[in-house]
């Protein structure tokens, strides 16, 4: 038989085979779709990263909760700030409700705000949920000249940061065209780590953007000596531990409305701190077994231990929330989003 | 005095309970556990490793802190234990820091020695495993204080002495260096800038954003060339076949060793101290230590490169000592100085511990029974080797039928192993082919190397430092001690060979009209590259630009000077008196780096076999865009084999069969990588149920 034929016979036997299978998934419920399956976890990072940790802590009980109980599988793919996973999310990835990724929120909010090309558009994702979000915070050095944040807005702060894109640039970068902040940065540092260590050795006075959540149990000595302190929250609602140390948050130095926008919307990557996406497409009634499953996985107690012993915050927000949140972002009038860009250039030293 | 008595015992007592501690059996079986896992999945170029203790992490939770350190470090402190193997064996690096070990070893492998050099490898392993733990275990006092001191300057100054290894890597054509070195430092450049975000030379791919990733880099610079040629000689590695010669290699390994006590302690201890310094990455040390070693050993400069076990003996001391001194870092401030310890760092806090002063002080056992799960982990791990390595030697003596199959199957996994996405395959094949044409031309490959590893921290520490110091931080006693060191280094091997050759005058008198060759055709192939990414970097903001153009205007001065001297300088006179040669022989540099056995045959056909290998790889990527890895492992095993060397049937498919579900087992079971989509799958969904379709 000739080699063209054969692949036409076995083009059609796949050909039934998919519309069989088309059938049946229209029947099918939830439960016998996902019974003895396989769902990837793709994390846009390397093993071992906060991201990883969270993503497999979900993994390990996600499972337990989807009708059909599912295998949840880790899978690493790491790469351009997690924007090479939600692209593979995004068109890639199988539609059937067998795959989900865990992002960055940079990789929802730069299409947005930055000019780099992605190949996915956020607003179309479906989000299954959201596992914890942070408060971002400025410190500095006790003996630096900026004692409370209404110095740093007449006195020059040298301030560590890392590459473009990283809160600890953008932040800075946004009050100093904001609202007239002096932050003099020193940029290049690899990571918050290794910025926290050059302030501790004295080669910068502070830092802007660095999350709040465990550093006081990473840097007991900063607080127990007083070494280093928080210097003004950037969020919108703050954190109820620095609103106990009386800690301002940068909201309440916004002079018009246009300014408050702004910083909402900047301020927003804090509020989906490690968002899980669904592709587009995905079928709704697994969607929202998904995401019922994702809220249920969070309230386990033994999840929950696992996270303590970790010190992991785990604050977990619905599926629906979050699509209604990056739905709101994503219809940000232009004008905001136009300022938002021009505060977060670097403007030449006048 | 007394105070430090004090202190001094304080450790003592501290270092003897976490000794005794760790001496508990069931906390040893963990400790084993760790390293007969670290061997295996180290087997696979690449992180292995670091999946591997991503995903144990969770099993360590209900373990008491000693144990889970014991398994962790274990595991971590393995994974490169069997790098030499393979650099030895197949001239394939099985780790970043195992690449100089090839300069040596696999010479020493083609002339017979493999057990030799391999014995030396493990026993120097072992033995730098352990001065790097002694050295680690009496600086933890002053750890803090000294981390503290280096700023961004010092590390930057650190980073150009590194750099200026390129002055004896280079060997006999320093021009040539110095543009490979450059060249590197432009390919470290690719991607993200981390000064304003320019995408600089990433074409719109979203694979060049982070930049390249080393491991694919590495193996195709070092790995491809030498299996290519393999190809092309068409014979066994190593010719020389004697069981009782495999044995004595042993025990001469061992004593090369002992007879090289000092080197080994002076390359371990330049292992651990770069190894604890956070923000300086760790893949070049055995390229410092191998410098190192070149640089003050008696007659190096005559047999390094050529089988030297010297050569072997300060690469492998130096990369085994690293992985101590990368738990200062982690221990005193919570900066990783590894991807493994970042791992190591979550475990901390689930046992509550966190890194600072307190691991100095009150939690001063634990430290020290990490130290000491390193140093064991080494002695274990390398003994294990060693005691294997008569076995492993024997495979030098195969038939390249049957070694290529499998090593390629490999090095492509590995390579894959990166990001895993087809840059990494595409990287893997572009650096093979150049890895190839540098050898052919007699480039030396270790400075870029150098370049591509250092080029990034140094450009990143400069910005810090004169952004926050002006140019003040050059008076900083550290930094510029250290850059007076590099600038003797770099301008000393200048000055001696020009005085070499005469002087300026007499050198600038040996010019001729022009001559061509073929192989200038890759000189100027360079040049049009490299002015290709300057002119593309034009522009970018100053600041993204500054490092890519000063770079590329001295790799473009560079290898101009190199093609002007291969078509206009006499070639050298030839000596007339006995006693002239002998100075010549003795004044004469060394290649730095392997070079081609291959000159015996026709350059028709090196081409043809050259292109028949590119072929095969092509041909492999194309089959696993159609039809996924795991079935193009199998496929390539029998293709391969029946077309190259008519083996039997029957041990074609068994060799297939087996290899294809060692890949399944260990990356689709275990690690769960997710393979790209293939065509078949897409036309045919219901064939997905094949692994990796």
């Amino acid at each position: 038989m000739p080699i063209g034929s054969w692949l036409r016979r076995a083009q059609l036997a796949a050909c039934c085979v998919l519309i069989a299978s088309g059938t049946a998934a229209a029947q099918e419920t939830v439960e016998q779709f996902y019974r003895g399956k396989q769902i990837q976890l793709v994390v846009g990072s390397s093993a071992g990263g906060g991201y990883d940790t969270y993503a497999r802590l979900l993994a390990r009980y996600l499972g337990e909760y989807i009708p059909g109980q599912p295998t949840v599988v880790v899978q690493n793919m790491s790469g351009a700030g997690s924007n090479r996973a939600a692209g593979y999310i995004y068109s890639v990835a199988p539609k059937d409700g067998t795959a989900i990724g865990a992002i960055f929120p940079g990789a929802i909010l730069q299409p947005l705000l930055g000019g780099a090309p992605v190949q996915h558009e956020p607003a179309k994702f479906l989000y299954l949920g959201n596992a914890n979000s942070d408060v971002y915070v400025c410190f500095v050095r006790a003996d630096a000249p900026v004692k409370e944040f209404k110095d740093a807005l007449a006195t020059e702060l040298i301030v560590g940061a890392s590459g473009d894109g990283a809160t600890t640039r953008d932040f800075p970068v946004m009050l100093n065209n904001l609202l007239g902040a002096k932050f003099k940065l020193v940029m290049g540092y690899p990571g918050s780590r290794e910025i926290n260590l050059a302030m501790e050795r004295g080669e910068v006075q502070g830092v802007c953007g660095i999350g709040w959540t465990g550093i006081e149990i990473l840097y007991p000595e900063w607080f127990a000596k007083g070494t280093i302190k928080p210097l003004v929250q950037l969020s919108v609602k703050g954190h109820r531990d620095l609103h106990a140390r009386k800690v301002p948050t940068t909201l309440a130095f916004a002079r018009n409305d246009d300014e408050r926008a702004v910083m909402e919307l900047i301020y927003s990557q804090g509020v989906f701190g490690r968002p899980f996406v669904l592709p587009p497409g995905t079928p709704l009634d697994r969607v929202n077994a998904l995401r019922k499953a994702f809220m249920s996985a969070f309230a386990d107690p033994r999840l929950l231990a696992e996270a303590k012993k970790m010190n992991f915050d785990v604050e977990p927000m619905s599926g629906e929330d979050v699509q209604m949140l990056v739905g709101r972002l994503y219809a940000t009038p232009a004008n905001v989003v136009e300022r938002a860009k021009q505060a977060l250039t670097v403007k030449p030293l006048r | 005095m007394e105070a430090f008595g004090a202190e001094a015992a304080f450790m003592a007592t501290a270092a003897g309970k976490a000794f005794f501690t760790l001496m508990e059996p069931h906390r040893l079986m963990f400790l084993a556990l760790g390293c007969m896992m670290g061997l295996i999945l180290g087997i696979v170029p690449g992180i292995g490793g670091l999946t591997g203790t991503a995903m144990l992490l969770p099993f360590t939770f209900a373990m008491d802190p000693y144990s889970a350190f014991a398994l962790l470090l274990g595991l971590g402190s393995t994974t490169s234990t069997g790098d030499p193997i393979p650099a030895i064996l197949f001239g394939v690096p099985g780790g970043a820091a195992s690449a100089a070990t090839v300069l040596d070893g696999f010479p020493m492998a083609k002339r017979g020695e493999a057990g030799r050099a391999l014995s030396a490898a493990y026993m120097s392993s072992l033995m730098g495993g352990i001065f790097g733990a002694a050295l680690l275990a009496v600086s933890i006092p002053i750890l803090r204080p000294v981390m503290l001191y280096l700023g961004s300057p010092e590390l930057l100054a650190f980073s150009i002495l590194g750099i200026s290894m390129v002055a004896v890597l280079s060997g006999s054509a320093p021009l040539r260096g110095v543009a490979a070195a450059c060249l590197g430092v432009m390919i470290a450049m690719i991607g993200s800038d981390p000064q304003t975000g320019t995408l600089r030379w990433t074409m719109d791919s979203l694979y060049l954003w982070d930049g390249l990733r080393l491991t694919p880099l590495l193996l195709g610079i070092f790995a491809l060339p030498e299996l290519c040629d393999l190809l092309i000689g068409r014979t066994t590695i190593s010719k020389v076949i004697d069981k009782k010669n495999i044995y004595k290699g042993q025990w001469q390994g061992v004593k090369d060793c002992f007879d090289n006590w000092w080197l080994i302690m002076r390359c371990s201890w330049i292992g651990g101290g770069i190894g604890s310094i956070p923000g300086i990455s760790a893949s070049v040390i055995d390229w410092l230590a191998y410098g190192h070693a070149l640089k003050t050993e008696k007659g190096a400069r005559e047999t390094f490169g050529k089988g030297d076990v010297r050569g072997v003996i300060a690469s492998e001391s130096s990369n085994n000592a690293k992985e101590g001194g990368a738990l200062v870092p982690t221990i005193a401030f919570g900066v990783p100085g590894s991807a493994t310890m970042a791992i190591l760092l979550g475990a901390f806090l689930i046992h509550g511990l966190v890194p600072g002063p307190d691991m100095l002080g009150k939690h001063l056992d634990i430290t020290y029974t990490m130290v000491w799960s390193v140093a064991l982990a080494n002695i274990l791990g390398a003994g294990l080797c060693y005691a294997f390595s008569p076995q492993f030697a024997r495979l030098a003596t195969l038939r390249y039928t049957l070694i290529l199959p499998a090593v390629l199957g490999v090095v492509y996994i590995g390579a894959f192993e990166a990001n895993r996405s087809w840059g990494d395959l595409i990287a893997l094949l572009a650096f093979g082919l150049l890895g190839w044409i540098m050898k052919q031309n007699k480039w030396p490959r270790p400075p870029l190397v150098l370049g591509l590893v250092l080029g990034d921290s140094i450009e990143r520490y400069m910005f810090i430092s004169v952004e926050r110091y002006g140019f003040t931080w050059l008076w900083r006693p550290v930094v510029a001690v250290l850059l007076i060191i590099a600038i003797i280094g770099l301008v000393r091997p200048l000055i001696a060979d020009i005085r070499r050759q005469g002087g300026v005058l007499r050198m600038a008198a040996s010019f001729q009209a022009p001559t061509f060759k073929l192989s200038q055709l890759f000189t100027v192939f360079f040049i049009a590259v490299i002015g290709t990414m300057v002119i593309a970097a034009l522009p970018w903001h100053f600041s993204a630009k500054l490092v890519p153009l000063v770079v590329g205007t001295v790799a473009l001065t560079a290898a101009g000077l190199s093609l002007f001297n291969e078509m206009f300088r006499k070639p050298e006179t030839v000596p007339t008196g006995l006693g002239e040669q002998a100075q010549r022989e003795v004044g004469e540099a060394i290649h730095m780096d392997l070079t081609s056995d291959t000159d015996h045959l026709p350059m028709r056909v090196v081409a043809e076999r050259a292109a028949r290998f590119f072929g095969y790889l092509l041909a492999f990527m194309g089959s696993m865009a159609v039809i996924g890895l795991i079935p193009t492992a199998a496929i390539f095993v029998v293709v391969f084999m029946r077309l190259e060397g008519q083996e039997r049937w029957k041990l074609t498919l068994i060799y297939a069969g087996v290899l294809a579900i060692m890949i399944y087992f260990v990356f689709d079971r275990f690690m769960s990588i997710p393979w790209p989509p293939t065509l078949l799958g897409q036309w045919f969904p219901a064939l997905k149920v094949i692994p990796s379709v």
